[in-house]
Parts: structure tokens; sequence; C-alpha cells
């Protein structure tokens, strides 16, 4: 840390340099409640000279020329504004502005599809996902917010009834979810059936389904960004929901120098549940709730914003019998942040947070293995953007991570493991974005782990890189590698569908940290104005995976085995957007492995080898919104029945076996070996939204599988039976908002 | 535009006329497979110690209800021989009837040694060698022995009747030197006779260890190597004895035994693997069954009953109004 302030100050020595140009800062927000508007383009206008706004709706143009200007700010869904700004040179101009919604009612010109004003920005890999496109998805039940990852390129799931997604042939637990840049070990509410993060609360997520920047480390295949809203500035603003499982409410408003936002939602119907769950009785409840408070006073601090949030979580299943298990899992997130605009170009961003887990299985008086696993995380993290007047930019940081956990179980075979730990990480990493040439835009970076939690970790430095490069101007060709690791993982077993119990560990001393090495590759044209289609190709290998030994009988047996990995492939996307109407169309063909040690190579049950996803939605006029999406997937891989036999019943263990009786039982052939019949769904939505008095009322249809495909979700173990996935399920929501 | 819109209307009625289910045949190509199954008796005792061994042969069925199976999944004509230490035994083929209601018509067959004792740390290998030639075997330790210990010994027999504030609400057995990951049942029982007018009859009831919400809780498996009855269980144990019969004196309460049934490594393991699973809302698609049979699949184990018998202080009966 302190060599890092003699680096900063050297910067903010240096806007000398900025004295033959300028330059334009600010940020962008709504005119309606003062949230920030991210990915808005800046331009000054009669030269080539923009930025884009980041996910904190934050820009900053570093070479704006002198004199008197026009800077016109657009973005997707709000009306373009021009602005005159006298830019001096070496001076920075400071813009705070607001941008009004269009209204397609009104025939106002809105943008409908537009380049970043960065047309070589590094991003491959990385998929901004706004709030509009949260609201295109029809929602099951309950809105998800994973429901649109879902129907990204490269993302894939087992099931209609698990909330757990597989990026790019990586597993379950390599996916990173951060909520305001707080770790959210378990985003899932009941079973995994949908995320814990309620979609209104979101502002903008950033998904990164590989080569992601120095800046994010722990995780091998995405890291999903959350970032939730601030708050209404302007007024005073609460919204009740309704939906068939559970209520919500929100309250916003402005505070002196700021805003707050409070949420929180609670089950009161778990029996909707069942419809997902194949049970007859679940009594399942859940809630959760946030709180995020924005500060801001020039007069103590200029520039500067402050922020403390919360998140708290929980889902319990609870059986009255004393003869059945209950489950009980939580999440407690909590952060505080300090935004700082610099006077020179250096933006830096100095966060402290904790994360907390807790899951158990308390077996009762039944027959079920009791696990119990508890983890806390506290973080430091100082981020550092420094912009040069080439527009070129430095970003570097430093990372403390404090974990402490308790991981308490009882395998299938009656062994007990118990891990308590305590490990500290220090990482830091630099990464140099080039963006001076018009054509080109490179980033090269490491990561750097100072200390780190496991004992054996392979490498201490991740190099990454980004390449964009545009031969023409429609045609952007993309590409990035790097290495990543992983210290942190989930027991969870991937041949388990629905699975209840994922406790997290420190990769224990035994083992090494898991590895990975990636290479991605694309292009991005743009043939019409209203349309862009996305095409990435990439590898990557997985090294040192770990997962519990299954097989693990005796107490002196190896608690997990060493897997390795490969996973490749394409993706791709196509976006049109005209006036009325968004669409997209996603295609991925991918292949993916598994190898544990000693055994053969096998596809795990997320190699799917091609997908297909595509969604719409439809502005009717008159406050009419309607979206619909079709999902299309070739099987997924299972193990197929090689036969029958007859079994000794253990059913009366106080008998002697005296072979004379027999049940039948069912015998497995070779791991995933065979696949399911293709898999396709066709759900739609429809919205309503008017006024009530003076209340803004929003209702919603929303049916899944409306065409009632039997997909297939698993043949059952014991009895061969055939278990389908969801049915035709309609569902119904009311929101109001004064 | 609208062409679209219709090319999308049309796609969807397809869909809905013809996407919604297809048949599916989940199985694998069939392969001849073999099972060996046998649960060998520690008895300890020669001249009583009889032993099985079963051979069956995998088998498939149109569709997916291994119940319409009718052929005779049993084979007679293995040699099955056993190697007991330095001593080896042969097997012979035994001719059972099956029950009335088997979905077989057939009879089933079963090896059998006549006398077999089984000491702990016994080495066993067993082998079944197929008429084809295909060779299955599987190689075993006996367990060691477990001795039990007692919070109370009750060497005056047993009652309820104890100072609580010393010795405790509950009274705990302990079976020391079984491994952690062996299995054992444990069961406490209470054998009586009622006199009739010209007949004696005989009963036995189980003992719960508690009662939870007003149900009694009986041992289940447990990888524990303890167990304990509350007192106040064995007491309603003994209260509902007679099941309401007003008549009580004439039941006399013979004993009460407790019988720790306790299988080796491997029939634990077999066992987890085909009863019950890590909860009832986790799905697994692919565990699999334990097999220690090479050249095939199935489990050989050893299998333990200890029977220890325990009398009723007098008093203690005399206070539920039974004879003792």
């Amino acid at each position: 840390m302190s060599k890092l302030i003699p680096i900063a100050a050297a910067f903010v020595i240096s806007t000398s340099a900025f004295a033959q140009t300028g330059v334009v800062r600010g940020f962008i927000v709504d005119s309606t409640n003062g949230e920030s508007v991210a990915y808005a383009n800046i331009y000054i206008k009669g030269t080539e000279t923009g930025a884009p706004s980041d996910a904190r709706g934050y820009f900053i143009i570093p070479n704006a020329p002198a004199g008197e200007h026009t800077v016109a700010i657009s973005c997707v869904g709000y009306r373009t504004r021009e602005i005159a700004v006298e830019i001096e040179r070496g001076e920075i101009a400071h813009l705070e502005v607001a941008l009004a919604p269009s209204s397609f009612e009104m025939e106002e010109v809105s943008v409908v599809g537009e380049r970043s004003a960065r047309k070589n920005e590094t991003d491959a890999g990385v998929q901004a996902i706004t709030q509009q496109e949260i609201n295109m998805t029809p929602v099951g039940v309950e809105a998800d917010l994973f429901r649109t990852l879902k129907v990204s390129p490269g993302v894939t799931t087992t099931g209609d009834v698990t909330g757990r997604y597989y990026v790019r042939g990586g597993a379950g637990d390599q996916n990173l979810v951060l909520l305001n840049g707080v770790t959210l070990y378990n985003p899932f509410h009941a079973l995994g059936i949908f995320s814990v993060v309620d979609p209104e609360m979101v502002s903008v997520m950033e998904f990164h389904k590989g080569g992601f920047a120095p800046e994010y480390g722990g995780r091998l295949s995405s890291v999903l960004d959350i970032i939730t809203r601030d708050g209404n500035k302007n007024e005073l603003q609460a919204a009740a929901h309704a939906s068939m499982l559970s209520g919500k409410l929100a309250v916003e408003g402005p505070i002196p120098g700021g805003s707050f936002l409070l949420t929180g939602r609670k089950s009161y119907y778990g029996e909707t549940l069942d419809y997902f769950l194949n049970e007859d009785q679940a009594p399942f409840d859940f809630y959760d709730a946030s709180f995020k408070v924005n500060y801001a006073n020039p007069d103590l601090l200029e520039n500067a914003k402050f922020v403390a949030h919360g998140f708290f979580s929980g889902d319990n299943l609870t059986e009255p019998s004393p003869f059945e298990p209950n489950y009980s899992f939580s999440n407690n997130l909590f952060g505080v942040t300090w935004r700082q605009v610099w006077d020179a170009p250096l933006f830096s961003f100095v966060s402290f947070s904790g994360s907390s887990f807790r899951a158990e299985v308390d077996k009762k008086l039944s027959d079920a293995r009791p696990r119990k696993n508890s983890l806390d995380e506290y973080n430091l993290d100082l981020h550092f953007t420094y912009m040069y007047e080439s527009t070129d930019e430095l970003r570097f940081g430093l990372q403390n991570k404090t974990v402490s956990g308790d991981l308490e179980v009882q395998n299938l075979y009656g062994v007990r493991a118990n891990y308590i730990q305590d490990a500290t990480s220090s990482s830091g990493y630099a990464n140099y974005r080039f963006f001076r040439w018009e054509t080109v835009g490179f980033d090269i970076g490491v990561r750097f782990n100072f200390s780190t939690m496991t004992k054996y970790r392979p490498f201490i430095f991740e190099p990454r890189f980004k390449l964009t490069w545009l031969p023409t101007p429609m045609i952007a060709l993309k590409a990035g590698a790097g290495r990543y690791s992983q210290e942190m993982v989930s027991l969870v077993d991937e041949e388990e569908l629905v699975s209840i119990f994922e406790p997290w560990i420190v990769v224990p001393d035994r083992n090494s940290s898991a590895e990975s090495t990636q290479f991605l590759l694309g292009f991005e044209v743009y043939p019409i104005a209203e349309a862009s289609i996305e095409v990435e190709g990439y590898y990557k290998t997985l090294t040192n995976l770990i997962e519990e030994n299954d097989d693990k009988t005796l107490p002196q047996d190896r608690d997990f085995i060493n897997v390795e990995g490969e996973a490749y492939g394409v993706d791709a996307l196509i976006r049109y957007r005209v006036s009325r109407l968004y669409a997209k169309l996603g295609y991925s063909l991918g292949w993916a492995f598994k190898k544990p040690e000693g055994g053969a190579e096998y596809p795990p049950r997320y190699d799917i080898r091609h997908s297909l996803n595509a969604v719409g939605e439809l502005d009717l006029g008159g406050g009419v919104t309607l979206n619909a999406m079709w999902s299309f997937k070739t099987g997924m891989p299972f193990t197929p029945i090689l036969g029958y036999y007859d079994r000794p019943p253990v059913e009366n263990p106080y008998r002697r076996f005296m072979l004379e009786e027999f049940v039948a039982a069912t015998l497995r052939g070779e791991i995933n070996s065979k696949r399911l019949p293709v898999y396709h769904r066709l759900d739609v939505g429809f919205r309503k939204r008017f006024t009530i008095w003076s209340a803004d009322v929003t209702l919603g249809l929303n049916a899944l599988n409306v065409y009632n495909r039997n997909n297939i979700f698993y043949f059952d173990k014991d009895t061969g039976e055939r278990i389908d996935m969801l049915p035709f399920l309609p569902s119904a929501s009311l929101r109001v908002a004064i | 535009m609208k062409a679209t819109y219709g090319i999308v209307a049309a796609f969807v009625a397809a869909l809905f006329f013809f996407g919604c289910e297809e048949d599916f045949n989940p199985k694998a190509d069939f392969e001849d497979r073999y099972f060996l199954f046998a649960a060998f008796e520690m008895t300890r005792q020669a001249g009583a110690s009889p032993q099985y061994v079963v051979v069956n042969k995998l088998y498939d069925v149109p569709g997916l209800n291994p119940e319409l199976n009718t052929t005779e999944p049993t084979l007679p004509d293995a040699i099955v021989t056993a190697k007991l230490n330095y001593s080896m035994f042969d097997f012979q083929t035994d001719t059972l009837s099956r029950r009335p209601d088997s979905r077989y018509d057939s009879s089933t067959f079963r090896y059998s040694v006549g006398d077999m004792p089984i000491n702990p740390q016994d080495s066993i290998t067993l082998v079944a060698v197929l008429p084809d030639g295909e060779r299955l075997r599987a190689g075993v330790r006996a367990p060691h022995p477990v001795a039990l210990e007692y919070s109370l010994d009750f060497s005056a027999g047993f009652t309820a009747n104890v100072n609580r504030w010393v010795w405790g609400e509950s009274w705990t057995i302990w079976w020391r030197n079984a491994a952690e990951y062996e299995l054992a049942f444990p069961r406490m029982t209470i054998y009586y006779e009622r006199s009739g007018d010209s007949t004696t009859s005989y009963g036995s009831v189980e003992v719960p260890t508690t009662y939870a919400a007003g149900e009694p809780v009986y041992p289940s498996y447990t990888f524990d190597r303890e167990i304990s009855y509350d007192f106040a269980a064995v007491d309603s144990a003994m209260a509902n004895l007679s099941n309401g019969d007003p008549q009580k004196n004439r039941y006399r309460v013979v004993r009460m035994t407790f019988s720790l049934r306790r299988f080796d490594a491997h029939l634990s393991k077999y066992y987890s693997s085909v009863h019950g699973g890590l909860d009832d809302q986790s799905v697994r698609v692919d565990a699999t069954t334990y097999s220690n049979v090479e050249g095939g699949y199935g489990v050989v184990g050893v299998a333990e009953n200890v029977d220890i018998n325990f009398s009723i202080k007098p008093d203690y009966i005399l206070q539920f109004g039974y004879r003792y």
C-alpha cells in the first residue's frame, strides 16, 4: 500500500501532460430517478473524440480539443441530449448529465442500435447486460436474474429447476458472482431454482465468460459482476410486488447528499415450488433483503462518493416431523466503498466488505447425513484507474482476502470429515490498456499473488491480454488469453442434478489450487445500423480441479480426487433492434471433457453440443409489452441402463442374507455414454403497465413451456422411471409503485 | 415484417403439434454381466455355520420395469469355492422353490456349504467359475470382534428405577473395536409369555430409544458406536407390553435382549449404496452400487449378530402388574 501512494502522486502531478488539450469527465444519470446510466456514449461533436460511460455511469474524455464544443450524450432507451461545453487547455470540465427515458407512445427519436463510442474496446468475452435485457426474458413464477444469463451463448444448464449454470465447459463452482463487488457464495433460492438477487434492484450486470481482466481473480470460468441501483435521488418511491410465490417491497428516495434503497422479499406460498421439485410437500421458506445508501458532500470531500450496502438472504426447509431433516442456508453481505475522482484523470475505488455463508443439513431423527458449512470472508480492495492523454488507461490495485471456514460432513458411507480453515491471500494487479490507436485496442496485464490461501499454488503470476483490431469500421477482430487460478471450491458433484448442500472450502493443503489457461478469438460485425453479429471461439484447459472422493470408505482414504478438464467451442450472438423490437439469437457449439485421476475421460452432464436461444421483446405501445424465448439444445449426456439384476434385499438387515429372495435393481453403463433427446421449450410473457390514481401498476402474465414439451430431466437410478422437466406452467404477478 | 411474423407463427404452431413428446430408450446395448453375492455369517461355532452364495446374471426387459422379467436369473452351473485362511470349501448347488407370489415360475439356485465357521480376522477368498469360463472373485477379511460396555451393567437385573441424578436419564451401550465405517443395527427387545386359560403364547416388544413428538423412535442403521435408551422409553415399552389388556397378571416378562447386527466394510458400503441417500431433496443420477467382486459385480462380505440377554429385576416387573 505504501508503495502505491507515490505512484498515485506521480500520476496526479502529471496533469501538465494535458496542456494542449482539456479533459471532459462526469457522470450520466437517469433524469427520473438519478440512477447511473451505464454504457452511454459521450461524443464531442465535430470530432472523433468520445468515450462510453462505465457501469457506474462515469466517463472521461482525456484528450478533448480546447474550445467551445457541443457534447452529445446518447444511450439506448433515452433521448439523446446535447450540451454546450467550454473546454480549456489543461483544465478539467466536469459534467453531470441527466438523460430522459424515451417513450414510444410519443414517437420520440431515440437511439436504437449504436456501437460503443470506443470502437476499439477490448471486450472479448464480456457481455454487458442491461435492465432491458433482464426484463425481456419471460418470468417463471419468480423473476430470475440467471434466466437472462442462460440465454447467453456459451452458458448451459442441466435442467429447468436448477439455477446452476455452466460457462464454456467449466463447472458450476467456477463462476464468480459479485454483488456490488462482494462474493455471493450461494446465489440461489430454493434448491437453485432462481436467483437470490431480485432483478429489480439491479442497475447493471457485466458477464465475463472468459478472458477476464486482471482485476478479477479466484475463479476459472466466469464472473458475473452485479451492481445494484442507488435508489431514487429525486423523490421518495415505494413499490410492492406480488407473485404466486412471494411478495416484495422496495422503498427508495433521496437523503441529504445522496439516496437510499431498501428492498425485501419473502415467500408466502412455498407450495408453488412443488411444481419444480417433483415433491408433494416441500415446506420451503425464503427471504432476502438489501439496503444501499450513498452519500456525497463536496464540502467534506470533493468528487467523492461513499456507499454502504448490505444483502441478506436465507432459505429454510423446515419439516414439522422430527423424522424428517431440516435444511437451512444463508448469505450475509456488507460493504462500504469510497469512490474518488481525483483532480488528475485518476479514479480510485476503495472497498471494505464481508461475506458470510452458512449451510446446514440437520438430520434430526432421519437417516440423512448431517452436514454443516460456515464461511466468513473479509476483503479490502483498492482499485485505481489512470487515463493518459493518449486515451491509454492504466488500471492497478491491491486486494486482500481473509477467509475462515468450517466444514463438517458425513458421506454416504458414513465417513466423517471436518475441515477448519483460516487463510489469507494478498494479490495485486496491473493492466495497461492501449487505446491510442483508433483501430487497435490492446490490454496487457498481470495478476500477481503475494501470499496465497493454498499451500500448493501452481503459479504466482497470472498474465492476461486482450486485443481488438478493426480492419474496417464495420468489423472488429478480437482475441484474448490468460491464466487463471481458483483457491476456493464448492464440493458439488456435477452428477447431482438437484443439490441441496453445496459447501465452500479453501482447496485443502494436500491439493494444488485449480488452474486454467484460456484462449479467445472472434469477431464482431455491424452489417446494418440495427444489428450486430458477434462470433467468438474459445479453448481452455482446466487442471487440478478437485472433486469429493465418492469412494472414500475408510477414514484414511483421500477426501478428494484430482480431475483434469478441457473445453472448446464457438459462440455466436446476433442482436437486432428496431424502434419497438429487440431480439437476440444466440448459438453455441461446444465440447467439454473431464478426466478424473485414474479414470477414463468422459463428457460432463453440461457438455451440450448445440444450443440455440432466441429471445425477443416487442413494445406494442399503450404500456403493453410482449416477450418470448425459445430454447433448443441437443441432448445432454447421461449414463444409460445396461440391464437389470436381482440383488439381496437390505430392507430388513436383522435377517440373515439367506439368498432366497431378491429385489430387482438397475445396472448402469459407462458414465454419460449416451445422450438424451433434444430439449426445446417456448416461454412467453405479457406486461401491461398503466396508472391508477397516482400509482404505477404493472400486470404480468407469463407461461413457461407453452406447448408442454416433455423434456427429459433424468431417469431414476433405482426405478428407471422417467422424470420430466417443467410442464406448461402459467403464472401472474402484480407490481404497484407509488 | 409480416412475412417474418408469419414464419414465426407457423413455427410455433408446428411445435404445438409435433414437439410435445418423443419416445426415447435410455438403454445401452445389452451385454452379459454376472453378479456374485455372499454375506458370510461370523458364527464362530463349528457345526452350526452354513454359508450361502448366489450367482446371478444380468437380464433385460421390454420397457423400464424389471418386474416384467420371468426368466430365472440365478445360475446353477457355477463352480464355487471358498478359501478360509488355509482351508478350502466346495459349495454345492441348492435348488429352492420360489414363493407362490414370485414373478418367476422356476426354481431358484443357491450354493451352500454345511459348516464353515468364521472367526474374527479370518481371511476368505470366494471364487465362482461360470460354465463359459468367466471367473468372479472376491477377497475379504472378517472384522475385529466387538466388546460391549454399558453405562450401568445391571448385574442384578435391569431396572429403570435408578437414581437419575447420578446415572442420568438414559442407559448407554457401547460396542468397542468396531471400525468407523462399519454399519450397526442395534435393537433392544423385551420378551414375554402370556398365559391363557389353556395355552401360553409368546411375544416381544421392541424398546424405543426415546419419544419425539409423542412418537416412539426406534434405532435404525448407524455409523455410531453407541446407543442410548431413555429410561422413560423403557418404562413406556414395559407399560405398552400388554397392549391395553387389563389382565396384566397373565403376562410374565422373561428377559430383555440387546441385539447388535453388524456389517463389515463391504456389506456396509453395499447397504449404503442401495439404501437411501445423503438426503431427501438431492437428486443424484449416477451413484453406482458398491461392488467388491473382480470380473463382475456384487458384494461379498461378513456379518455378525451379537445377542446379550439381561434379566429384569422382579420389583421393576411387578410395578407394571406383570409376573416375573
